[in-house]
This record gives structure tokens, C-alpha cells and sequence, in this order.
């Protein structure tokens, strides 16, 4: 005890949520407070002695004792005397439904796994959706209140602001108490000589005010460092300080390097926030001021063509997102008066946007797959509901006797259905409490969601006390539609006749009329769920299908940072150089060549102006073109055709005539008859100070896909890497050998050539090409899962109402066959009935697939919602299931033996 | 005539002499974990915090302990704890088991083993 009161570096571990809570509820008011006390101070011994995960285990047991022994004491206690009391029919219901329960483990066993699996899809998903879009910036105060800043140009959202932007607009806002700026970097870190590659977010000095995030060692940035020029100074992210730094307190007033540059630690910021980016997990955060030092290309605090900082503020009270936006509008419409001499701010706009909305981020990412997700386990969790809907129908007519005794004895219609209520809260609850236990697990599996990425991607999903409050309402809900329906039929309006005519087939029918109903409506929604999941998979081949314009199989790619090595341009050139030589003589190696990024990942691109030397600059042309730095054989490497001209080459360098690859698309806008080769273009325009720098085409490729597969053909300018000089490029090589295979010589040849340069993330492009279609195979694998669950609960549940009724009908049956039906008739007439049943559900699936499909419609690429071969493979799967739950009904139908059957009864 | 007897202590169960030697040892700084904690460390064996709270509730109930309620400390949560001590009553159940069983063990030393 001792040792507590001292207190110990690590921090305390909280006991695990879910066990306190049980203990909570099973302990007696009187000691609760006392137990969990003692239980948590012993929690912090044990973590001492034996480790976290051992602690935890320890308390998981101690709350299962403590469980047990509420229990035992609750029986010890004497009973009261049996009477009418609400609460005492309630307990004598609890103890008939789970003998009755037990009787039919059969019954039992199925209904609390189709309630696991319907609460827990829902209580999993809705978990995902707690900690992604409703807690859209863990450790940050009061999140309501933030909004993201973008522009809006010609209905595009455009995210970025330069930072002269930044100032202007923050200087101008009075609906918000403040605005942050940030951009994020991957730098070099140096600590102690060991160097690794960190993830920084380069800030405006007032984040930690505005985000509300803590920083509670050392302090969060002064105003001084906003500006170039100040002492380099770095707070560091609570994750990275306990992994780098071991959490120790010391650690404020340490240099480490940056870039090759010394920054000083001032501050650590607080456990739990990760940074502004949904999704991302940041080590480092760096004041504005050091933008200069650790970014390549010079300092862009002054560049107001520079666009780079995404904006959020903090509302003021009172303020809505409405007055912001009109606000940034008013503010752009001034700046554009400022700066009409440079035509700049033509056609802006501004869009604010809630922060479980943004426009960028993790966010915008996992939001529509998300939103799917939540009206998919909805639908499951209805078609569950009808499929116990139809068990305990089934249930109810064959205690159907039962009840109309008890009725005739006395007993109230209300405590008939309150007795059929409980029996459903007990399977609920139970299947609820499968489905929380389940949630442990199947939560952590939003991190399957991660696309493949270079970024820090960190998804970590809490079950706290909102999803279990949410559980528990699903759970309820499921009751009143799965117990609700059934109870009110089971109590039935004339007990004489029901006493009487049980198991005759007079009131089969309008009994059944409700089972009818739930049967076809299982069968529409998992039609439904089918056809999005129909729609998503045909949308993934089409993409496989269409090419992108370049061939990402058999090319294995590697980053290197010659910025953080500290590389001049010439320096940097010449690494280059020597390095596609180095490669290029590899064994196995076809082609290779660098570009600054490649096509279809998850970082963006970047855009520049361009004059066109003889064209006329008119409305039509597009607000820039891409553009890409790019190593020499770059199109023979990508195997991107080229229709015109030549490839770039290792002669293509500094000193020689400026030269570039086109697309056909920047071909044909610019010029006439997309005859573009020999023709001269610039970045930007003519400069009245210095002597234009003309580019010449010296090739036309075909179009290539830069940010997604459904995008329109892009204007795309590829220029010469070692011309146009990046400090950070990707190594591009096509081999017959895997990435396994090359990985190591490539690194090898790199660290030969400078062992200080990094070289990471040595990979397939095919893998980061996926990127592109990430969210369509992320839609269509859960879609698929959920629709054939979908497909084989209505296929039970088919078969089930069908069996049921050739059952109910064996008398009819065997009269029809007794006065000359033959057993095609019988089989005719079973099946057909089965038939129009499905036949239902299949015409109100289809048009409810409708709206499914264009609810879609925004993933799909290459097919409409509409798509004939989706719904054709749809209806074609529907009949094989639909036509097996009716036959094996009919077949035994037509089998009766027509003396038996009439002798039974 | 019927002399008038002294009703005897109630018998103790195992658990409970268990319980109620660790509230002796410990005195005024027993309480939930810390009795808990004696037995584990002294009786070589683990319990339930629950059993021994279940415990001391009955023995309280039987009058042969007292409780007070203390502060709330950082380590708990900030949740208050239960100080227990041993009742005039409870001493003599205590001491009444000990006699029996030390009669019952009298000339078996050498089959049970010394005490350390």
C-alpha cells in the first residue's frame, strides 16, 4: 500500500468498464460503493505485481464472484408471500418463460443466436459510428463547436488555404473565438543518433487553444513562434513520448533533430489526442514558424498562390455554422476586390462544415461506408425480428390450447401478453448480452477498414457506456417488434371456439395471413441487401476492368526523403541519378524510374496554371492541369501508351531544354487537333522580371487516372524530376521478381549510395492503387456477408411458414387426395402457394432495391443503379433458394397418405 | 430450578475466524482491501473481495463486528471506504473457536506439524 501512496510513474488503469458495471448492478446499494473501492485499489496492486493484462484478468474474475455471490444471497433471502403484484406476475413469468425456455433448447439456442447476430451487427457498427463520427476529434474540448473552413469552387469542395489566406480570414472572423491552420509532413527524426521517419503536423501557434486539446507537461506554442525566424520548438504527441521517450518527465528542454535541423521539446501533449485528422495518429506537432526549416521548396508563409492549410474554428456562443459560412463569404468576396489585379479568388465560395462531416480526413473516408453500414444492420436487424416474428407465431399456435385454458380459467388477455413480452425480454437480453460480449472483439475490427497507406492510421474504437446504452434500446426495440406481433394474435377473441377448433384449418388462415406477410417481407429485404451487395461487387470488376491508363501489376515502389538527409537540389539530382543506375543493373529489373507521387493513392495531387504559347486563354479551359515530377522511361516503366513523340530520358536533365509528357486530354484542350508535340507551355504566367521559361512537349500518352477510377479524363502535365527538381520521390521499378525479392537488394543499393538517405515503405503499386476502390470492396465484402445471412434467414424462413402450413393443412390435404387430386395437383397447389408468396416479397424487394441502388449510387463506378446483370444474378440466386424452400415442403405434401391421415383425427 | 446461563457466543465458520483474525491483526486500518489483502498475503491463499465483503456484512448483521464508514482516497476512485473492527461479542466467538480448536489439536502436534 505503500507503493500507491508514493505513486509510480505509469498511469493508473482504470477498471474495465463493462465488469464494474455488472458489479454495480448485481451488488446491493449498501456496499456498492465500498466494493468497487476496494476492487479498484487492489486493481492498482495487482498491476504492480503482475502487468496490466493479468490486472485486468483479475478484476474480470473478481466481478464474476462477486456475480455469484449476489445471486446466492439474493436466494438466501426469504421469499415473499405470492400474490398479484405487477412485480410478482413479472417474476412468475421470468420463471415460466425460462423453463419453458429450457423445454425447447432447441427454439432457445436459435433465437438468442439470431438476436446476438441482429443486436450484435447493429451494437458493432453503431460502435464504429460512436468513434468516428461522433467523436470526430478524440482529447479535443467541447467537438460541437468546431467546424471545418473550405472553399468552394464552382460546387467543388477545394479543403486547403494558403497562409496568407489564413490570416486574412482569421483576422476577419467575429462568429468564431478562433481558427487553427495545420498541414501534415512525414519529417526525419533524430534522437540520440537514432534516426526514423515520424509524422508531424506543422500548426498555427493557437491549436492547442482553439482545439481545447491539454498539454499538460511543459506548455503548448507562444505567438513568437508563428513567425519564421524564431527558435525551433516541437511538442510531442503523448503516444510518441511514451514510445520514444519512455514518458520520461525530463524530457522538456531536450534537442532533438528534425529535417537535420535542432528543434527544442517544450511540451507533451495530452493521452488521448491524436491530432486534427479523424483516423490519423500524429508524433509530432510544430509551430508555424518552422514551416520554412522542415518543408521543402522555401517558406510559403508569404505565397498566397500556395494552398496547403486546412482551417478549423471554434464557434463563438451563440454563433451558427449558417453565420460562419455567410461570414467566410463576405471575407472572400473582399479579398477578391484586393487582389482583382491578379484575378485571383474568381469564383470562390465558402463551405463550412460540421467536424463528423469534413470534407478531408479519415472522415470523409469511412462516413458514406458508415452511413451503409448503419441502414444495412437495420435491415438485418428487421429481417431477425420477422424470422422470430414467425418462430414464436409458430410457438403461440401450438400453445394455442394452453393459452385459451388458462383464459377460460380467469386469467386477464393482458397478463397473457405480458407473459409473452417477458419471454421475448429474457431471449433479447440474453442475446444481447451475447452480442456485448461479442462487441469486445468484433469492435477492433473497424482497423480492417484501414485502407492500405503510408499514413499513421489509428482507429481505435471504444465500447463506452453510449454504446451500451445504445444496445440495450436496440434490444428493447427488437422486443416490441419481434414479441409485440405474436402476443396480440396468441390472445385470441373467442376462447369457446378456439377451446373447440384447434388444429382445424378454418382459422389457419388469417392467422397465417400475418406469418405471410413477414415471410415476403424477409424475402424484400434481403433482395435488397443483395442488390447493393450485387451493385458494390460488379462495380469492383468493372474497375479491375477498366484500365486505369497505366499497368500497376509488376511494379514494386519505395519512398525516399532526400529533404531530411539534408540534400541540396544538385546534390539531390545526383542522387537521383545514381540511383536509377544502381537499380536499373539489379537482376530482374525490366525499367525503373521515380516520380514525386504516384497515380491513384490516397495523397492527393497537385494543380498549376499553365500559359499556352498560340492558344487564347478562354472560358472553357480547365482551372489547371495536373501535374507529376517524373523520372526518366517514366511512361515505358508505368507502361502508359504513347500516342505521339518520345518517352523522358536520363539526357533530359539541367542545362538541357526544358521538356514534358502531355496527356492526350491536355493535348486536345490546348491544341488544334491535339497535335501537341514541338508545342512550348508554362507554369503560370509570363513574368515581366525574368525571360519566360518555355517547356516543350516532347510526348503525348494516353490519359491516365490520377485520383479515382470514375473521374473524367484530367489535363495532366508530366515534367522531368531532374529537371524540375522534388526532394522526395517515390523509386518506381518493373521486375519479373516479386516485392519480396527485390525489397532487400533495393534497400541495399540505396544505403550503398548514402546510408542517411531514408528508404521506406517498399511495396506493391498494386497495392496502393487499391486505394482507388477501396470503399466499393470495403461496401461490397460487408454487403455480401450481410446479404446472404440476409438471404439464408428468409430461405429458413420460407421453408419454415411453408412446412408449418402443409402441416396444418395434412387434413385437407388428405381429403383432396381421398376425392381424386393427384399428387401433381397437391404439389401444384403447395408450391404454388409458396410461389406467390416469394413472388410478393420479390416485387416489393425490387423496388425497394431501387432506392437501395441510388442510395449507392455515389460508389459506383462503370455501372448505373440500375445495373440489368446485378439485378438478373440477384433475382437468378433468389429462385434457386426460393425454389428449394418450396419443393421440399410440396414433395412432403404430396406424399401424404390420405388414410392415415384422415384416420389421426 | 433453571440456573440462569450466559447465552454462548455464536460458532464462528472457517471463513469467518479467517476474516475476523485478519480484522485483529490489521486494527484500525481494516478495511475491504486491506483485509484482502492480509489474507492473501498471510493465508497463502486467494479470495474473492466479494466473499469477504459478503462476510463482514453477515458478521456485522450477527453483531460480532462494527463499521464505520472512512475517506474517500485518489487510489479508490474517490470512493469512500469501510473501516471494521471486532465487536466485545465477536472477541469471545473468536476466542471460544480458538479454544476449541486448540483442544482439539491438544497431543496431535506431531501429525499436524508445529506451528512456525
Amino acid at each position: 500500500m505503500t507503493l500507491l501512496r508514493q505513486g509510480f510513474g505509469g498511469q493508473a488503469p482504470r477498471p474495465p468498464f463493462l465488469a464494474s458495471w455488472l458489479i454495480a448492478r448485481a451488488v446491493s446499494d449498501r456496499r456498492r460503493e465500498e466494493l468497487l473501492g476496494d476492487l479498484e485499489e487492489l486493481l492498482q496492486i495487482q498491476y504492480l505485481e503482475q502487468g496490466r493484462r493479468k490486472a485486468r484478468r483479475w478484476y474480470w474474475r473478481q466481478a464474476a464472484n462477486a456475480v455469484v455471490d449476489a445471486i446466492r444471497e439474493r436466494r438466501r433471502q426469504p421469499k415473499p408471500p405470492a400474490g398479484d403484484s405487477l412485480m410478482q406476475t413479472i417474476i412468475q413469468d421470468l420463471r415460466y418463460a425460462f423453463r419453458s425456455l429450457k423445454a425447447n433448447p432447441g427454439f432457445a439456442t436459435v433465437a438468442v443466436l439470431m438476436l446476438a447476430l441482429g443486436i450484435g451487427a447493429n451494437s458493432t457498427i453503431f460502435s464504429w459510428v460512436n468513434s468516428v463520427l461522433l467523436d470526430p476529434m478524440p482529447g479535443s474540448a467541447r467537438t460541437k463547436e468546431l467546424v471545418q473552413f473550405t472553399y468552394l469552387y464552382k460546387g467543388d469542395v477545394m479543403p486547403s488555404f494558403s497562409y496568407p489566406d489564413y490570416q486574412d480570414i482569421s483576422r476577419a472572423a467575429k462568429t468564431v473565438t478562433g481558427i487553427t491552420g495545420w498541414d501534415d509532413l512525414s519529417v526525419g527524426v533524430i534522437v540520440d543518433r537514432d534516426a526514423e521517419r515520424a509524422w508531424a503536423e506543422i500548426v498555427t501557434t493557437n491549436f492547442f487553444d482553439v482545439t481545447g486539446a491539454e498539454v499538460p507537461l511543459g506548455r503548448g506554442f507562444s505567438a513568437q513562434e508563428e513567425v519564421a525566424g524564431a527558435p525551433p520548438t516541437v511538442v510531442l504527441s503523448h503516444a510518441y513520448w511514451q514510445r520514444r521517450f519512455n514518458r520520461d518527465p525530463n524530457v522538456i528542454g531536450r534537442q532533438v533533430k528534425i529535417n537535420s535541423h535542432p528543434f527544442t521539446i517544450v511540451g507533451v501533449s495530452a493521452e488521448g489526442f491524436h491530432g486534427a485528422v479523424s483516423g490519423l495518429s500524429y508524433d509530432l506537432f510544430l509551430p508555424m514558424g518552422t514551416q520554412p526549416t522542415v518543408m521543402p521548396g522555401g517558406s510559403r508563409l508569404d505565397v498566397r498562390g500556395s494552398r496547403w492549410l486546412s482551417l478549423v474554428g471554434r464557434l463563438a456562443p451563440g454563433a451558427t455554422r449558417e453565420q460562419a459560412r455567410a461570414e467566410l463569404d463576405a471575407t472572400i468576396a473582399i479579398m477578391r476586390t484586393t487582389w482583382a489585379g491578379q484575378k485571383r479568388y474568381i469564383d470562390f465560395q465558402a463551405a463550412v462544415f460540421p467536424l463528423d462531416n469534413s470534407p478531408d480526413g479519415g472522415i470523409s473516408v469511412l462516413r458514406p461506408v458508415l452511413l451503409i453500414l448503419m441502414a444495412v444492420g437495420g435491415v438485418v436487424l428487421l429481417i431477425t425480428c420477422a424470422n422470430l416474428a414467425g418462430l414464436l407465431l409458430a410457438r403461440a399456435s401450438v400453445r394455442q390450447r394452453e393459452i385459451a385454458i388458462r383464459l377460460s380459467m380467469g386469467a386477464g388477455r393482458w397478463r397473457i401478453v405480458q407473459q409473452l413480452l417477458i419471454e421475448g425480454t429474457v431471449l433479447a437480453v440474453l442475446g444481447s448480452v451475447a452480442a456485448l460480449v461479442a462487441l469486445q472483439w468484433t469492435s477492433g475490427l473497424l482497423i480492417g477498414f484501414a485502407p492500405p497507406s503510408e499514413l499513421p492510421i489509428h482507429l481505435d474504437v471504444a465500447v463506452d457506456a453510449r454504446v451500451l446504452w445504445f444496445t440495450a434500446a436496440v434490444a428493447i426495440g427488437t422486443v416490441l417488434l419481434f414479441a409485440l406481433a405474436p402476443a396480440a394474435q396468441a390472445a385470441p377473441a373467442d376462447v369457446a371456439t378456439t377451446l373447440r377448433d384447434v388444429g382445424a384449418a378454418g382459422r389457419v388462415f388469417s392467422r397465417h395471413r400475418l406469418r405471410r406477410t413477414l415471410v415476403a417481407a424477409q424475402v424484400a429485404l434481403s433482395i435488397s441487401l443483395l442488390v447493393g451487395a450485387g451493385l458494390c461487387i460488379r462495380s469492383l470488376s468493372a474497375a479491375a476492368k477498366m484500365t486505369p491508363g497505366f499497368q500497376a501489376e509488376g511494379v514494386v515502389v519505395g519512398w525516399l526523403d532526400l529533404f531530411s538527409a539534408g540534400y541540396t537540389s544538385d546534390e539531390g539530382r545526383a542522387f537521383y541519378a545514381r540511383a536509377l543506375d544502381r537499380v536499373r543493373a539489379l537482376p530482374g529489373v525490366e525499367a525503373v524510374t521515380l516520380s514525386r507521387r504516384i497515380p491513384l493513392g490516397f495523397m492527393g495531387g497537385s494543380f498549376s496554371d499553365v500559359t499556352i504559347e498560340g492558344h487564347t486563354p478562354s472560358d472553357d479551359d480547365p482551372q489547371g492541369v495536373g501535374l507529376n515530377s517524373v523520372g526518366p522511361d517514366y511512361a515505358t516503366t508505368m507502361k502508359i501508351p504513347i500516342v505521339k513523340g518520345r518517352d523522358l530520358s536520363t539526357s533530359d536533365v539541367t542545362k538541357q531544354p526544358l521538356v514534358a509528357l502531355i496527356t492526350e486530354t491536355m493535348a486536345r484542350i490546348y491544341w488544334k487537333d491535339g497535335d501537341a508535340v514541338g508545342g512550348r507551355f508554362m507554369f503560370g504566367g509570363p513574368r515581366p522580371d525574368q525571360a519566360p521559361q518555355w517547356i516543350t512537349v516532347v510526348g503525348v500518352v494516353k490519359d491516365i487516372k490520377q485520383r479515382s477510377l470514375n473521374e473524367r479524363p484530367q489535363p495532366v502535365a508530366m515534367i522531368p524530376i531532374l529537371q524540375f527538381y522534388a526532394s522526395s520521390a517515390v523509386l518506381q521499378v518493373r521486375t519479373t521478381a516479386g516485392v519480396d525479392t527485390m525489397a532487400g537488394p533495393m534497400q541495399r543499393a540505396m544505403r550503398e549510395i548514402d546510408p542517411q538517405v531514408p528508404f521506406y515503405n517498399v511495396s506493391r503499386l498494386a497495392d496502393h492503387t487499391k486505394a482507388a476502390t477501396f470503399q466499393q470492396k470495403l461496401a461490397g465484402d460487408l454487403l455480401v456477408v450481410f446479404g446472404v445471412l440476409a438471404l439464408a434467414l428468409a430461405g429458413i424462413g420460407s421453408y419454415g411458414v411453408l412446412s408449418y402450413l402443409v402441416g396444418m393443412r395434412r387434413r385437407e390435404i388428405g381429403i383432396r387426395l381421398a376425392v381424386g387430386a393427384t399428387q401433381g395437383d397437391v404439389f401444384r397447389l403447395i408450391a404454388g402457394s409458396g410461389a406467390r408468396l416469394i413472388g410478393a416479397g420479390v416485387i416489393a424487394g425490387l423496388l425497394l432495391s431501387l432506392g437501395v441502388g441510388f442510395g449507392l449510387e455515389s460508389l459506383l463506378i462503370g455501372i448505373t443503379p440500375m445495373d440489368p446483370i446485378t439485378y438478373a444474378g440477384v433475382i437468378g440466386a433468389l429462385t434457386v433458394v426460393a425454389a428449394a424452400a418450396c419443393l421440399l415442403p410440396a414433395r412432403r405434401a404430396a406424399s401424404v397418405d390420405p388414410v392415415t391421415t384422415l384416420r389421426e383425427e | 430450578m433453571a440456573t440462569m446461563t450466559r447465552t454462548p457466543p455464536p460458532v464462528l465458520g472457517e471463513f469467518e475466524q479467517i476474516v475476523m483474525l485478519a480484522l485483529v491483526r490489521l486494527g484500525p486500518d481494516a478495511y475491504g482491501a486491506t483485509v484482502t489483502a492480509e489474507i492473501e498475503t498471510r493465508g497463502g491463499r486467494g479470495v474473492s473481495v466479494s466473499a469477504v465483503h459478503t462476510t463482514l456484512e453477515r458478521l456485522e448483521q450477527k453483531g460480532l463486528v462494527k463499521s464505520r464508514v472512512g475517506d474517500p482516497t485518489p487510489q479508490r476512485g474517490g470512493k469512500r471506504k469501510r473501516h471494521f473492527e471486532v465487536a466485545a461479542l465477536g472477541m469471545k466467538a473468536l476466542q471460544a473457536s480458538y479454544r476449541s480448536i486448540r483442544n482439539m489439536a491438544d497431543g496431535l502436534e506431531d501429525l499436524l506439524g508445529e506451528p512456525a
